[in-house]
């Protein structure tokens, strides 16, 4: 690796003033996970490197009245592992045991997982690979290795996005000026090369989920080629919520991830299962509907196709169980 | 500039001045000769370079040395003790699990920390503890059932 100054501030202000000074040349140091990989194959060189373990309060899981607050430095394994996420948010443990390995979840942190830079195989690669192919967009270069033209693909391929999107969760995030505070939808950008909305100087400190409400069930399924450790082909994350006066559904959040640039919300579907009971039928008719959603599939994976064909069905499976659970 | 960093390698404990790029799988190599944590993929992939920090397995090669500071690391050459091997590692030699010999360092540990959490894993349980642990040799299942048996003797030790 390249040498690079280290820092290991002992407060958050210490850190948004270093991240600040070096002018976009800094990264934090949260898990490593993605960090230190890309910076042995030098797709990463940061000028300094900001280690905020070591700063007091930014992990951990505290609840009040109205929800949960997850600090940004939470290790993943940790979220899956913790009684009252398991008890009020089981998408979530979920979705945190499915990420990676073992070893990767006892290092990852939250924040850093819904940090994780785009995708692409053109992009993911070492040095020698990437030599053979134009510089492209997301290096810095003029054109698009997947389409020859145009915008960059790279796609979130992060796990616990769409959960939490789902369940509805607002992002902290502390910068010298202080903090903002916006819906995780609003985070995604939808463009492939800056995928998310973190600007220069700020740092991501928090994920503040709200209980759900009663009669809420929630499904999270994720499509893989291998049985462990991939990044998702596709994640579908659902909350439904069933009225207890009549038996129809009252509230609907359906994101897809993985297969456009960003998680996408379904709003198609999410329309059409409102004021109905969802038998088998009425789900089936809905699943049907993703195809009729303004969804462009990515081909940052080569597999823009074979998602196309498989997304109804893991619609249906993840529609399926969170109704199954609106009791 | 060199950090100091104090912390504690199979049960004894040490100090270095490390430079901030140096990896914990570099300290424990070059620095402390303790080469049974092995280099495979050098990118936090294979597991070769598995380690227990504070009874959790980790990747070594994509942990900076400095983050070792004021922690407990068990490497491959501390199961054994009093010249008796773990439970674990004679298993493995039992089961035949063992051919190249290079993901078991790794392989081990990541067993380790399992029974360490769980003393009764099923095989599923097992499979999911070891699968950030690649094995280009054995197809995985001699290993499985090493560890399997190896659960009813294991069972909630420390360190």
């Amino acid at each position: 690796m390249r040498r690079f100054e280290y820092v290991e501030p002992q407060s958050l202000g210490e850190a948004l003033t270093v991240l600040s000074q070096y002018q976009g040349k800094a990264k934090v140091l949260a898990g490593g996970t993605e960090l230190l990989p890309k910076m042995k194959i030098g797709i990463l060189s940061p000028s300094c490197i900001v280690n905020l373990k070591w700063i007091q309060g930014l992990d951990g899981i505290d609840s009040d009245a109205k929800g949960v607050c997850i600090g940004a430095l939470t290790r993943i394994d940790a979220l899956q592992k913790s009684g009252l996420i398991g008890k009020s948010f089981s998408i979530l443990s979920r979705a945190a045991g499915s990420v990676a390995s073992k070893q990767i979840r006892n290092m990852a942190t939250v924040g850093g997982n819904l940090c994780l830079d785009s995708r692409c195989r053109y992009y993911d690669r070492s040095q020698d690979w990437l030599q053979s192919w134009p510089r492209c967009l997301k290096r810095g270069g003029e054109v698009c290795n997947v389409r020859k033209g145009g915008e960059c693909v790279a796609i979130v391929s992060n796990d616990l996005a769409s959960p939490l999107m789902a369940l509805g969760a607002n992002l902290r995030i502390s910068a010298s000026n202080g903090d903002r505070l916006i819906p995780l939808h609003k985070f995604f950008t939808g463009k492939g090369d800056v995928p998310y909305d973190l600007r220069t100087g700020e740092i991501l400190k928090e994920v503040l989920v709200p209980f759900q409400e009663p009669g809420t069930g929630t499904a999270f399924v994720k499509f893989t080629k291998r049985a462990a450790v991939d990044f998702p082909l596709i994640g579908v994350a659902v909350s439904l919520i069933r009225s207890d006066s009549d038996g129809t559904c009252s509230k609907a959040r359906i994101v897809l991830g993985q297969a456009s640039l960003a998680p996408t919300g379904l709003s198609t579907i999410e329309s059409f299962l409102i004021g109905k009971r969802l038998d088998i039928e009425v789900l089936q008719m809905a699943s049907r509907l993703v195809l009729k959603e303004r969804i462009e599939f990515s081909n940052a994976d080569g597999v823009a196709s074979y998602k196309r064909g498989i997304v109804e069905t893991i619609i249906l499976r993840a529609l399926n169980e969170a109704w199954d659970r609106a009791n | 500039m060199k950090r100091k960093i104090q912390l504690n390698i199979n049960g004894e404990a040490q100090s270095f001045e490390v430079d901030p790029q140096m990896t914990l799988l570099e300290l424990l190599r070059d620095e402390m000769g303790l080469t049974g944590t092995k280099e495979g993929c050098d990118g936090g992939e294979c597991g070769s370079c598995t380690v227990l920090m504070n009874q959790k397995a980790v990747l070594s090669c994509i942990t900076l040395a400095v983050d070792s500071n004021e922690k407990n690391i068990l490497t491959i050459e501390g199961l054994a003790s009093g010249g008796k091997l773990h439970p674990l590692q004679e298993a493995f030699i039992q089961h035949g699990a063992v051919q190249c010999g290079y993901c078991t360092p790794g392989m081990i540990l990541s067993a380790k920390a399992l029974l360490d959490e769980n003393p009764l894993p099923t095989e599923a349980e097992i499979r999911e503890a070891i699968c950030g642990n690649v094995c280009r040799c054995t197809g995985y299942v001699k290993i499985v059932e090493a560890v399997s048996s190896a659960k009813n003797e294991v069972g909630g030790e420390n360190g």
